[in-house]
């Protein structure tokens, strides 16, 4: 892996060759977004005036011949189609599924805005493209490498030998190759199991990353449904509030698994509700921040009738109201 | 804003078109519900379907546009699920007479005891979630959910 460092490898001009733009597939492991807006603008132009100044990092794709995956450019090759240009200047590595990704992740990490999902997202398929290649243990590497990629998975495929096992575990190793620690590795892993409306709900509301993993344990349904309860029912949530849907989603899987049935410990929505409107904050935090919103007052929710929905509250307090100035004391006179 | 077009906050907005095809499908609901029944009370056979597509006046058979007992089935499902799994119970009975039968929501407010902002936005998510469950959203992480 050391040889490809983004510096060594573009620093070997002698590497670099012109490939056709329709021959540049992307990565579906590429999960970097992509540049926008007036950047995106500043960008395309560029290209237009100068042309695609460092080159693209492919691969041969397998399967497919003369086709390669985009490695790192996936921008550099919008651009340069955008501004009309036939071929652009390319490195191509032999890199398996685990360097691949590893290359796709490290030459983002000077970015200046990486969220942490997609840093999530770049630690996942490392991740699962070493636990697949785990999997497949001894299977040769086809086709000669142009540019060497050492691991000491390749080098025991080069050397025919069993492959090199250091008692270290994949999360480790991806952590290692990431220069992160395991828990940063982990944790921002647990966010790719969000689904993008909870994620986004998350970043918006600034919640705690404590939080948004305990969520990332929910089955996805039951995380649209906590999605919809913080959006519609306005329930801002609480780290109590997540330990309670995490745990009640544990006992339908393990009641649906004892019934024999193929659920996913799916809660429903009204059981979701439920848990959020008794154990979420239903909007006091966000009217809190606000210099303006006006006082709040704490009803007991025994004072209401159980059907009453709560958008029908105020309407319920005004009759109850309106009730007693009626039939105060005196009030015939 | 038209009750019919989508409520662009919140997450679940559709592509226009995925939104379109998902509302006529939802529309259509008791058209497929009773080519359903109509063909389960025969056994499933071709002629209950018939007798269906005759009450509504749908194409001829062998008309390529005409639905089969499995798609009626597949759409019937998605609607039944999509209700259930993303719209709280007290919401179900004005959310489905608004999108199945295109009563309105001043209409439904005072009957559910819900305003029709709740209930806009239990719509929205509802066609969300019948899209979903017909395969028409295509997200980047398919494996969403528990994971280990």
């Amino acid at each position: 892996m050391s040889d490809v460092r983004k510096g060594s490898l573009y620093q070997n001009q002698s590497l670099v060759r012109e490939y056709a733009i329709d021959t540049l597939e992307e990565s579906r492991d590429n999960h970097f977004r992509r540049i926008e807006g007036e950047h995106w603008t500043a960008f395309v132009g560029s290209i237009k005036e100068y042309g695609v100044v460092s080159p693209l990092i492919i691969r041969k794709k397998e399967g497919a011949s003369g086709q390669y995956e985009i490695l790192a450019g996936h921008n550099r090759r919008d651009g340069a189609v955008e501004a009309g240009l036939k071929t652009v200047p390319c490195i191509e590595v032999a890199a398996d599924d685990v360097d691949a990704s590893i290359l796709i992740g490290i030459t983002n990490r000077q970015r200046e805005e990486v969220s942490d999902l997609e840093w999530g997202w770049a630690y996942r398929t490392a991740l699962e493209a070493l636990k697949r290649s785990a999997a497949e243990d001894g299977d040769a590497k086809a086709g000669q490498p142009i540019v060497r990629i050492e691991s000491a998975r390749a080098e025991s495929a080069r050397t025919d030998k069993a492959p090199v096992r250091t008692g270290e575990r994949s999360i480790d190793i991806v952590a290692r190759k990431f220069g992160v620690s395991r828990r940063t590795a982990q944790r921002k892993i647990r966010l790719t199991y969000l689904v993008p409306q909870l994620y986004e709900l998350g970043e918006k509301l600034k919640l705690p990353q404590k939080m948004m993993i305990e969520f990332s344990y929910l089955p996805a349904v039951t995380q649209i449904n906590l999605a919809q309860a913080i959006v519609i029912e306005r329930i801002t949530p609480t780290q109590e509030m997540a330990a309670q849907l995490r745990s009640a989603a544990e006992r339908e899987l393990r009641s649906a698994t004892a019934r024999e049935e193929p659920a996913a410990g799916e809660l429903s929505i009204d059981e979701v509700l439920r848990i959020c409107m008794r154990y979420g904050e239903a909007g006091a935090e966000a009217d809190k921040s606000r210099p303006d919103a006006a006082a709040r007052y704490e009803i007991p929710e025994d004072l209401f009738p159980e059907e009453l929905p709560k958008d029908k509250r105020q309407g319920y307090i005004i009759m109850a109201l309106n009730y007693m100035r009626e039939h105060r004391p005196g009030a015939g006179k | 804003m038209k009750s019919y077009y989508q409520q662009k906050k919140g997450g679940w907005t559709l592509e226009p078109v995925i939104y379109a095809k998902t509302v006529k499908q939802i529309r259509c609901y008791r058209f497929f519900r009773r080519i359903l029944d109509e063909g389960g009370e025969t056994g499933g056979t071709e002629a209950g379907l018939e007798v269906a597509r005759k009450a509504d006046g749908a194409p001829a058979q062998g008309s390529s546009s005409q639905p089969d007992l499995a798609t009626a089935r597949r759409y019937v499902e998605a609607v039944d699920l999509g209700l259930k799994r993303y719209v709280p119970e007290v919401y179900r009975k004005a959310v489905f007479a608004h999108m199945v039968d295109g009563v309105e929501y001043t209409d439904l407010e005072e009957t559910s005891f819900a305003s029709a902002s709740t209930l806009k936005r239990y719509a929205q998510v509802f066609v969300w979630g019948v899209a979903e469950e017909l395969g028409e959203i295509f997200p980047k992480n398919t494996d969403i959910g528990t994971g280990s």
